[in-house]
């Protein structure tokens, strides 16, 4: 076997003299330096072997010889070693495999987190939606909104509505419907849900819905289905999944980490997108039972689209936005409708 | 290694090859993927390795010893930490502050043992180098930083608690943000002298054999980097940077009345903030590390005479724009020109730091300690704490 030249350093010495190490066919390792004969050594470490640096072997002793020939394969006796060896110089194959792992593993992680983090879902009380409801609600309102410019017939109206639905959709949970009137320049003709039951509702919007009681029933039941789908929990969930996974992986470069990071907002969104698909189809389920006809979520989404965005209609959703676009949204409830 | 002529002059040499570490990064980053990030910790120790083992100082390279099961161990340990207090705000402002207090009294621990971990496992010459502090010692270095921020802290999480009262309540914004400005104007008028504590505590700490490093920067010259460097160009690109946001989402109508504003406007913003902030940032770090090094010598505590004078070459404008650079290729790249950007970048920094020897050091002799922490070290990794002194 070909011999390695280098510096044979003394425990703990920074002087050092010229030898040479080799492993024979029987796996026993031999020094041989300017100033002693040949003999045989017990090897205690030897580092890993990482492009041309060059390589420490610790023997038994102490001693530590360090060498900038690369080892000869098969010198460390240690798989892993020749594994690492392989993968780091270029071949094409191995950039398709690579490739290949990174679009499973992309594929995997849009696939398996949202699975292992609903499955989490399960040993979540549902106390904890209260709790971080509360503290949304705490950190938005007075911030986003302000308090709601319509008379009090108006606002009841609203919350007759709501309370049947909310009553029926949360038969069985811990969750308490509440609903919030509030105005808001920011948000516009809008609803949100919170975790735990509060469901605000802009003026713009109960304003833009006067006339049609049961669009406002429809897009109210949409937002009770994103409560009662626990949507709130599960997007922390899952992006507490994402950040370890970013973390995991970002640790080993900055830029990485960066991206890992990035990807993870845009799986927020995608995430989002299908939890605003999920709400739709609940709210159509929750509207046949009540009675409301559930095209007329389909009517106010048409309306919503063209408040928000006139005429033309708004461009088409992306891959970077929350909610799908609006006629894809239309075109489901109007499939799922009898 | 050193011959007897006295004075000696050696440049670094960085002998780092992009496309070697290409195929380091890439093996690295598949077999994290593969074992879910758990080879990550093996994949540092390959490319601490690499770029230490690839540096040249007269003749010798260094030598990176750590091991990954215990940096892998360390690392959870401190991710665990890290989970509790990034979440514990949320719950209870109270805990929080407690929490934050125990942090306070702990950080220097995790100073103290994380440098000693970071010394140990890095040789020149088959000598270690080694970490000469303490607790008292990090913590002497550390007060300065603390005070600075302390007020700082405290009136912004009192804020923020006062914040959520007055808004569920709906009244009046809160008066006491003045204050809170009051406390930030400290923190940035205490800063200089707070973080040229904390670098000479760090380096004057740090011994190889018997030569113990010595750092002499004064305090009008930290500043003055300081307020050029961070202040104003790093202060600048992030106010640019936040006006012109704050401009665009108060005067345009599309994007504020669009549906999805944050996720339309995320992806620019980021692209900001990583090609104009990250890089400046950088190059505010590279001219502290500058300074440091040109300040900093070895003294041979055996002969008590200086044996080692350290010397640095570093020009902002370099800095920024290999950084800059870096940074756009490795984006319209999808990453995969991150192992020659850092080569580059490397490089740089490397080639353009030199040492004076005026003495012969073959006969130096390890003396080493012991009760590092890795656990420590990837705290201060995973916390974004950089205890470099530069």
């Amino acid at each position: 076997m070909s011999k390695l030249g280098g510096k044979l350093f003394r425990p703990l010495e920074a002087a050092f003299v010229e030898g040479q190490m080799w492993r024979d066919e029987d796996g026993q390792y031999w020094l041989e330096t300017v100033v002693t004969l040949a003999e045989i050594v017990q090897v205690k470490l030897i580092s890993p072997a990482v492009g041309r640096v060059p390589n420490l072997i610790t023997l038994q002793n102490g001693l530590r010889f360090e060498t900038c020939d690369s080892l000869p394969r098969g010198f460390t006796g240690n798989l892993m070693d020749g594994v690492l060896r392989w993968l780091g110089v270029f071949h094409p194959v191995k950039a398709l495999i690579l490739a290949l792992v990174l679009v499973a593993a992309v594929v995997g992680i849009r696939k398996v987190l949202p699975g292992i983090s609903d499955a989490v879902l399960v040993l979540v009380p549902h106390q904890v939606d209260v709790i971080l409801g509360q503290k949304v609600e705490k950190s938005v309102d007075g911030v986003f909104f302000s308090p709601s410019m319509l008379s009090e017939t108006e606002q009841r109206h609203a919350e007759e509505i709501f309370t049947p639905l909310a009553e029926r959709a949360f038969a069985g949970t811990a969750f308490a419907g509440r609903l919030l009137v509030r105005n808001s320049e920011l948000f516009g003709a809008n609803a949100l849900a919170m975790p735990g039951g509060v469901v605000v509702v802009t003026d713009d919007l109960l304003h833009l819905l006067k006339e049609y009681p049961d669009e406002l029933a429809a897009v109210l039941a949409h937002e009770v289905m994103h409560v009662r789908a626990r949507h709130g929990v599960r997007q922390v969930l899952r992006y507490m999944g994402m950040s370890f996974m970013a973390f995991l992986f970002g640790l080993d470069d900055s830029v990485v980490e960066e991206f890992a990071l990035s990807y993870s907002a845009l799986a927020r969104a995608g995430y989002s997108r299908n939890f605003e698909r999920e709400a739709d189809l609940g709210a159509v389920e929750l509207l046949l039972e009540q009675g409301i006809d559930p095209t007329a979520l389909s009517r106010a989404l048409a309306r919503l689209e063209l408040a928000a965005c006139g005429e033309a209609g708004c461009l088409e959703g992306s891959w970077l936005t929350s909610h799908p676009d609006f006629p894809e949204r239309r075109r489901l409830i109007q499939q799922r409708s009898p | 290694m050193i011959d007897d002529s006295e004075n000696e002059f050696v440049p670094w040499r960085f002998h780092g090859k992009a496309s070697e570490y290409f195929g380091i990064w890439l093996s690295n980053l598949l077999l994290s993927i593969i074992t879910l990030g758990i080879f990550s910790a093996w994949a540092k120790v390959r490319r601490n390795r690499y770029f230490l083992g690839n540096t040249e100082i007269a003749g010798s390279v260094l030598q990176y010893h750590a091991t990954g099961g215990k940096i892998l161990i360390g690392r959870i340990i401190a991710m665990a930490i890290l989970l509790v207090y990034s979440n514990i705000g949320y719950y209870a402002t109270h805990l929080y502050v407690i929490f934050m207090l125990i942090l306070a009294v702990v950080l220097p621990w995790i100073l103290d043992r994380g440098m000693a971990f970071r010394c140990r496992v890095v040789s020149w010459h088959n000598i270690h180098f080694r970490w000469m502090g303490n607790y008292r010692i990090a913590m002497k270095g550390m007060l300065p930083l603390l005070i600075a921020f302390l007020p700082s802290f405290l009136l912004s999480v009192w804020y923020s608690a006062e914040i959520e009262t007055v808004m569920s309540e709906m009244e009046a914004p809160n008066p006491s943000v003045g204050y809170l400005l009051a406390a930030f104007v400290f923190a940035l008028c205490l800063y200089p002298w707070a973080a040229r504590t904390m670098a000479q505590m760090v380096v004057n700490h740090i011994a190889w054999g018997s030569l113990r490093l010595k750092n002499t920067v004064s305090l009008q010259r930290y500043a003055l980097r300081v307020l050029v460097y961070l202040y104003l160009g790093l202060g600048l690109g992030y106010g640019i940077g936040v006006a012109t946001v704050t401009f665009l989402l108060i005067h345009d109508d599309a994007v504020i009345n669009g549906p999805d504003f944050l996720f339309e406007w995320f992806l620019p913003m980021i692209l900001f903030f990583i090609v104009v902030v990250i890089p400046l940032y950088a190059a505010f770090r590279g001219m502290i590390r500058d300074l440091i090094l040109n300040s900093t010598h070895a003294i041979d505590q055996q002969n008590t005479c200086e044996a080692v004078y350290m010397h640095a070459r570093y020009c902002w404008r370099h800095l920024l724009w290999i950084k800059v650079s870096n940074l756009i290729l490795s984006i319209v790249s999808l990453s995969l020109l991150v192992p020659w950007a850092k080569i580059r970048y490397e490089r740089y920094l490397i080639g353009n730091t030199a040492t004076t020897f005026t003495q012969n050091l073959e006969s130096m002799v390890d003396q080493q300690q012991e009760h590092a922490s890795a656990m420590a070290s990837e705290y201060a990794d995973l916390d974004g704490f950089d205890f470099d002194p530069w």
